[in-house]
């Protein structure tokens, strides 16, 4: 039986912020994707990563952590 | 053809940015910040790592590092930003070596309320005390920032940017610096030379193309709260669509509009060229300029200006009686580009005292010889 791994995802603003929180995780070892969305933040358009949420809380705390504004 | 306008713009271009620029269009040349599809993140990887690789060469945040068209594109971003902090407007104290791209914004600003003076550098070899001193006499209470620049357009002069730089953090002002001649051949570190905001073009020792720059902004000069409500230019940004205003952060609150992507990516290429061999580049380029100033300091007739400054990649100097467009066209019947007249710098030029119509200057890049500065001793001599 194949197991489909649950993603989450994070709002991050720009694609620069997206960009530097990719870097931030690849770095310890978290794969994560950048993405657009259009329809969850109340100013327009952003970007947010998406990765394994059995890492939420990793995710969280290494961007947290580089001073990164995060609303989780 | 011998290429000897560097200082204008490098060519030619190494290999490497040729063949980076053609990947660029052919491979990942999409709307970085744009869209969420995949030519538009792989265009957003591209410049994100440029960003990472000027801040490996200057110090900084990739974050901090604003893109822009050229330096003078940087420099009015920077000076007109800063000035409207400001607005009961104040003074901006500048060089006497600075180029138009400074001395017009600066002047620019008068209708805000802005003064500009400038400090005089001298023309000879002295410490850098002497540079600094003169520099914070002409500081006044209401300065609200300095701009210089690190490396002169038409001389071998530089600035002692570090010690500058340390005078504007003791009296609170936020330093602008001009490194149009000196990045990818000179040290910088923002950090280390308490630099606010560092200017460059892409397209000279840099050695990427035409319509790239940037401006890298330290930590205390790029938070949100610094800026406040001063924006530069407004336009798309990719996100915060439905907010009247620009994105509070860097970089995006003054990229308006689409990045030149095709210059980013020839600047990171760029930027690979001359990291791993500035000291050897600018020592070649210092060895030619040395070569050329022996042999034009030994002809009759020629004036060689500031002539005791090492270490440098270009010369000026003026034939006696002979117009420099008329020096500049007899070297072009030649064979030999060089450029004659002000350079855009005519306080540069009055603080050297050339002639009215300024001087030629040559200056050299990583793929001339020693043949080519020879080149234009035999046809001023002749």
């Amino acid at each position: 039986m194949e197991h489909k791994t649950k993603l989450c995802t994070l709002p991050v603003g720009s694609v620069t912020s997206a960009m530097k929180a990719r870097r931030l995780l690849a770095e310890r070892f978290i794969d994560s994707s950048a993405i657009r969305e259009t329809r969850r933040s109340g100013g327009g358009c952003s970007y947010a990563l998406e990765f394994d949420c059995r890492q939420y809380d990793a995710v969280i705390g290494i961007l947290k952590a580089a001073g990164m504004n995060i609303t989780s | 053809m011998i290429y000897l306008d560097n200082a204008a713009t490098t060519f030619p271009k190494p290999r490497s940015v040729i063949r980076e620029v053609e990947r660029c269009l052919c491979e990942y040349c999409g709307n970085p910040g744009r869209g969420g599809h995949r030519l538009s993140m792989k265009a957003a990887e591209a410049v994100y790592s440029v960003r990472c690789a000027v801040c490996d060469e200057f110090g900084g945040l990739p974050e901090n590092v604003v893109f822009t068209h050229n330096a003078t594109d940087a420099l009015n971003l920077a000076i007109k930003s800063l000035a409207r902090r400001h607005k009961d407007g104040g003074h901006i104290l500048i060089s006497s070596l600075e180029h138009n791209s400074v001395r017009r914004p600066c002047a620019a600003l008068a209708e805000y309320g802005f003064e500009y003076s400038t400090f005089d550098v001298p023309t000879v070899p002295c410490h850098d005390r002497v540079i600094c001193a003169a520099f914070e006499r002409e500081l006044r209470d209401d300065t609200k920032f300095a701009v210089v620049c690190h490396a002169s357009n038409i001389c071998g002069i530089t600035l002692p940017i570090r010690a500058i730089g340390e005078v504007c953090r003791r009296r609170g002002i936020p330093l602008v610096v001009d490194a149009s001649q000196s990045a990818g051949l000179y040290d910088i570190d923002i950090g280390k030379m308490n630099i606010g905001i560092l200017c460059c073009p892409g397209h000279k020792s840099l050695y990427g193309i035409q319509g790239g720059g940037f401006a890298l902004f330290s930590a205390d000069c790029a938070s949100p709260d610094f800026w406040a409500d001063v924006t530069y230019a407004q336009g798309g940004s990719g996100v915060s669509s439905l907010d009247e205003g620009m994105p509070r952060e860097l970089p995006e609150r003054f990229e308006a509009g689409t990045l030149a992507v095709p210059s980013v990516a020839a600047l990171g290429a760029g930027l690979r060229f001359v990291s791993s061999s500035r000291h050897e580049l600018r020592e070649h380029e210092a060895k030619l300029i040395r070569r050329l100033r022996y042999m034009l300091l030994n002809t009759r007739g020629v004036k060689v200006y500031a002539p005791n400054f090492d270490n440098t990649n270009l010369l000026l100097f003026s034939q006696s009686g002979v117009p420099s467009d008329r020096t500049a066209a007899l070297l072009d019947d030649a064979g030999i580009c060089v450029r004659a007249g002000l350079h855009c710098s005519p306080l540069a030029h009055k603080l050297l005292g050339t002639p009215e119509d300024g001087a030629v200057r040559v200056s050299v890049g990583a793929f001339n010889s020693a043949a080519d500065v020879e080149g234009v001793w035999r046809a001023i001599a002749r």
